[in-house]
């Protein structure tokens, strides 16, 4: 789960490059940076349920 | 530069240890009183450890000989991605000092402090149960080359400014360090609260939060003003040194960083006193830091209503954000740190693009500009931070024994009370 979350996170990050290299509209360039940027968001959000399942195990 | 100029921002990287002092007080008050001095031990230790390893080596990534830099070619653009000099600033001759020499030695007793300071969140994240030869190592790890590779993206010539040659877009505005100082030190304190887990009896059963208040909320208060003077101080030389802020420019930081911290403290006051029926100081005191960072991405950059605006939102965001980490997401953060630093931090970044003033470039592209910079932040400085503190915690166990916890981290690691003429807890937060 922590290994999947941290994948998302630098997907997120390979979708923020690809759209400066790949796209020169600015509108379209900034849909997939936010897009990316929410596949980051992705990211974090599982790795805190991964401890947070951790945190529960511990209790 | 002109003389005064130097001068001036001599005197500024001179006061940027009072942020540190700042932050120090504050993580230790707002710690257990049974942990106070393993916590400003730890804070002295990383500043240390940051400084020698930052003239060692650190520097010469984020600075590193001017025009020289480890580059390669992709997608038709050229990627600056780290810088290139001598170890332990070799280029720099203090003996017959030139104005390129001048230069880089006041951007190297500018990254000395800097460095320290972006180790101090995770510090206040890892209170009363982070070892302090982890802390050391952690500090270590991101004195070499954590920051020095986001500092040298922002303020050494490194892609995230060239966004303008490579790619038509202005180039991320960090005028203050909010992205390399603050938000990639709330990273690393997420990363070491997380590997670290919570205290002892944090979580009750139900999975329910237990309240641990700080023992020290007069520091804790007293923290935030010493920390408002480093504040000005650090924002005004990382202005003058990376965007040749001038004079009129320093009498702005000035009051754009005070209204911020007081719009980020009073909001928290407001907020809390109408939730809880009290105001909460320790909220307060993180509203106020928030205001710090949130404002310091675009210091000089902003008017002063904007920089009330920024200030205020990132106090309210900071109050739900605090209890959010503690009550839904399980993390225990006694400082608030990742909240104040991290969440703040991120705020701070975007409302630059949203109300800054500049000379070319219209705030849309702006914007996008700063989400790029957020975007490296969390998608690569993150998972970089926290897979070498996963590794490094392998090696050297990040978190106390059981009976640490128990008796505190200064009995533990240090043999002594911080107070120890007095009684002044009871074993109230341990299970028995």
């Amino acid at each position: 789960m922590r290994l999947a979350a941290c994948l998302l996170l630098v997907s997120g990050f390979v979708v923020t490059l690809a759209a400066l290299v790949l796209l020169p509209a600015l509108g379209m360039r900034f849909a997939f940076v936010a897009a990316g940027l929410a596949v980051e968001c992705l990211g974090v959000w599982l790795l805190t349920q991964a401890y947070r399942a951790l945190a529960k195990d511990a209790r | 530069m002109t003389p005064e100029m130097i001068l001036f921002t001599l005197g500024c990287i001179l006061l940027m240890p009072l942020a540190a002092a700042g932050l120090g007080l504050i993580h230790q008050g707002l710690g257990r009183s049974r942990s106070a001095a393993h916590a400003m031990l730890a804070t002295l230790c990383a500043f240390a450890i940051a400084a020698i390893l930052t003239i060692a080596i650190g520097f010469s990534f984020a600075i590193g000989t001017p025009g020289a830099a480890h580059t390669f070619t992709a997608g038709g653009a050229h990627w600056d991605w780290l810088g290139r000099g001598a170890f332990f600033a070799h280029d720099i001759h203090f003996e017959s000092p030139d104005v390129l020499s001048l230069g880089l030695a006041l951007k190297l007793c500018f990254l000395i402090f800097a460095a320290g300071l972006a180790a101090m969140p995770a510090i206040s994240a890892g209170a009363d149960r982070w070892r302090l030869p982890a802390v050391c190592a952690a500090t270590a790890a991101l004195a070499l080359f954590f920051f020095p590779l986001f500092a040298h993206w922002t303020w050494g010539g490194g892609w995230l400014t060239q966004l303008d040659t490579n790619f038509h877009l202005p180039a991320f505005t960090d005028a203050g360090g909010a992205a390399t100082i603050q938000v990639l030190g709330g990273l690393l304190a997420v990363c070491i609260a997380w590997i670290t887990g919570p205290r002892r009896g944090k979580f009750e059963s139900n999975g329910m939060p237990a309240a641990i208040p700080g023992h020290n909320i007069v520091q804790v208060l007293f923290g935030c003003l010493l920390a408002l003077t480093g504040w000005i101080a650090l924002e005004s030389a990382a202005s003058i040194l990376f965007y040749s802020a001038a004079p009129l420019q320093i009498a702005a930081i000035i009051l754009n960083a005070t209204l911020a911290a007081s719009a980020g403290f009073l909001a928290a006051v407001i907020l809390t006193r109408a939730r809880y029926r009290k105001p909460d100081a320790s909220i307060a005191s993180n509203g106020w830091v928030a205001g710090l960072v949130a404002g310091s991405a675009a210091c000089f950059f902003i008017s002063p209503v904007a920089a009330i605006d920024i200030g205020a939102i990132a106090g309210l965001l900071v109050t739900y954000m605090i209890e959010t980490a503690e009550i839904r997401l399980k993390v225990d953060d006694p400082g608030g740190a990742v909240s104040v630093h991290g969440g703040a931090g991120i705020w701070g970044i975007l409302a630059a693009g949203l109300f800054g003033h500049f000379n070319a470039g219209s705030h849309a592209e702006h914007v996008l500009s700063q989400m790029i910079g957020v975007a490296a932040l969390l998608g690569l400085m993150l998972p970089l931070l926290y897979g070498a503190n996963i590794l490094l915690d392998r090696f050297l166990p990040y978190r106390v024994d059981a009976d640490g916890d128990w008796q505190g981290m200064d009995i533990r690691e240090l043999g002594a009370g911080a107070y120890p003429e007095f009684v002044i807890h009871a074993d109230d937060y341990v299970p028995r």
